[in-house]
């Protein structure tokens, strides 16, 4: 700020905390209600301090053997993807830029377009294809040959189900491509000049220049595949192929039965809100990065 | 950029592209061409059957009192989870950017909501929303049967607003901040000397220069809201009490899967695209025009 003003700044930065609160009051709601025990919420309510049960009801959560199936499929599906995803931007943002060819302009539309076509539109046929893959190909050979082939792959509660059909992206092509077409010109030129073909280019010169977007790119797919949930919920029906943001729904206690054990529950939403908090904790920067690049 | 640097062939940038495509031709194509071939057909409750009914499904749709339902619900939920989301990360940006030396750690704790998924916040909320042991059933000591947001429509659609503005809310803050950062410090100093206070100075020299930004979230935050307001809406209230928070992306998937419904649920589905492209074409316009203006 260019002049002083004191209470400007005194109301400024207490209207910043209550924002805070707000930001962090659920996870912290989350902490304390994980941190006593079930007949003290039961008999005052959620708590708002701190208790002294937090290590005792995560155990016993860690010991329900769900969570750590859960836990386990989601860092399994999310490395695929930030793996697959990485791979795939980066690749079709290098055809994209560094060819005179017309086939970049097909691969940069056919990307483009599927900005417009969200998971959530195309839900139940999207789970039709997965539950049957070949079916196009199928289609396409009777439609040439008139061969009818029964050839047929389903894969819904597999990794591959899970991963596959959240690997494509458009934003990560466009984020790379962002990025190589601030690469100066002369660094190809003189790769060409030297030699070099296109992909000894790509991997000598491109990829060690890219460390910082993989890492932002990365970031931010961890993150989103992560805290998915509408795919897990129509790609799985065995309970031990559940990811934990879906899972955790499953913690919510139904209406018969035992009273209800909300400390339990608030643990278990902790234990799957902190792997991704943990990650971003520490990638922040290049998070914040990704993020801007997207925007721009 | 220039053709000296771009490499020859066809071979190479095809391979390159073609695992990508064939995912998206696979799962994003694919589908949507059967979506509408489904949308423009009747189609059994596990789709190995069919007659055809042209726009059937689509008139059938739109007679139906609960589209209606759905669509007003859609545009209640986006209009205010958008604007609470795009005011409150504006506000809380302008109001770091009063702190540009001392607001690190305002801005590295107000992003760590992203990480939190859209179903996690949905249970905690969810439980915190209880009217028995929630710290909202205070409320209910003081005007007895006030805070019922299981029963009340009203309530329930302003907990899934509050928790959808929440999930959003760091990503809009991230992109305002940088924005903000962006704009000269010479510009501020100079309207300073002409006797702007801070709060002129936003809105006369901050606000302007972030519309681009503010229209770039508005259209990410007006999808979003169409689409991955789903988690929140399945985990807190699934589409309840009767349909008051039942939005369209929740429509299409009780339809589809639990109704069974595949033509009804995929004329939905192509109705809700029609709202995406909307939303993408608006933006690329106006960016479009900007562009122009600019260059």
């Amino acid at each position: 700020m260019v002049e002083r003003h004191p209470l400007l700044k005194t109301t400024t930065l207490i209207l910043l905390v209550v924002g805070l609160v707000f930001a962090l009051g659920p996870i912290y709601l989350a902490l304390c209600s994980a941190s006593v025990t079930s007949r003290q919420i039961l008999v005052h309510g959620l708590a708002l301090l701190p208790g002294s049960h937090l290590w005792e009801n995560l155990r016993i959560v860690m010991r329900d053997a769900r969570i750590g199936t859960m836990l386990f499929n989601s860092c399994v599906v999310s490395l695929i993807v930030v793996t697959g995803k990485l791979a795939l931007a980066s690749t079709s943002a290098f055809a994209v830029v560094y060819f005179r060819s017309r086939i970049r302009h097909v691969v940069f539309w056919g990307t483009f377009v599927t900005l417009l076509l969200p998971l959530e539109v195309r839900i139940v046929p999207t789970y039709a294809v997965a539950s049957d893959l070949f079916e196009p190909l199928r289609r396409l050979i009777a439609a040439v040959t008139g061969l009818h082939l029964s050839v047929s792959i389903n894969l819904l509660d597999s990794y591959a189900g899970l991963s596959l059909p959240l690997m494509a992206s458009a934003t990560g092509t466009f984020l790379f491509r962002q990025f190589y077409l601030t690469v100066p010109t002369e660094l190809s030129e003189a790769a060409r000049m030297d030699g070099a073909g296109p992909i000894r280019f790509f991997i000598d010169i491109l990829l060690p220049l890219s460390k910082a977007n993989f890492a932002a790119l990365g970031t931010i797919v961890f993150l989103g595949t992560w805290k998915d949930y509408m795919w897990p919920l129509v790609a799985t029906s065995r309970p031990d192929m559940r990811t934990i943001s879906l899972g955790i729904a499953t913690f919510l206690p139904t209406e018969t039965g035992q009273p209800p054990e909300w400390n339990l529950v608030m643990a278990a939403a902790l234990i799957a809100l902190a792997p991704p908090l943990f990650v971003m904790g520490l990638t922040q920067r290049w998070f914040v990065r990704g993020v801007t690049g997207i925007g721009k | 950029m220039k053709s000296s640097a771009r490499f020859h062939g066809h071979w190479i940038p095809l391979a390159l592209g073609l695992p990508q495509l064939v995912l998206i031709a696979l799962f994003f194509y694919w589908p949507t061409l059967k979506a509408f071939w489904w949308s423009l057909h009747l189609v059994c409750p596990f789709g190995n059957c069919s007659t055809f009914v042209g726009l059937g499904n689509y008139t059938r749709e739109l007679t139906d009192s609960s589209f209606y339902a759905a669509l007003r619900t859609t545009a209640l939920f986006a209009a205010f989870g958008v604007s609470l989301s795009i005011a409150v990360a504006l506000f809380l940006a302008a109001m770091v950017e009063l702190h540009r030396r001392t607001g690190g750690l305002f801005r590295y704790l107000l992003i760590w909501p992203y990480a939190v998924a859209g179903s996690v916040l949905g249970v905690i909320l969810k439980v915190a929303a209880s009217p028995s042991i929630g710290p909202l059933g205070y409320l209910n000591t003081l005007w007895p049967g006030f805070w019922q947001p299981y029963l009340n429509g009203t309530q329930s659609m302003l907990m899934v607003v509050f928790a959808f503005a929440w999930t959003q809310i760091p990503f809009n803050f991230i992109v305002f901040v940088a924005a903000l950062r962006a704009i000269p410090a010479e510009y501020l100093a100079a309207a300073a000397i002409d006797g702007a206070d801070p709060v002129r100075r936003f809105i006369d020299i901050q606000l302007p220069m972030l519309k681009p930004q503010l229209f770039f979230v508005a259209t990410i935050n007006l999808i979003e809201s169409f689409t991955n307001s789903f988690a929140i809406v399945d985990t807190m209230t699934q589409g309840g009490p009767g349909r008051a928070t039942n939005i369209l992306a929740y429509k299409i998937y009780t339809d589809g899967f639990i109704g069974l419904d595949l033509s009804g649920s995929s004329a939905l589905s192509m109705m809700l695209m029609l709202l995406v492209f909307a939303a993408c074409f608006v933006q690329f316009f106006v960016f479009e025009r900007r562009a122009r203006q600019e260059g």
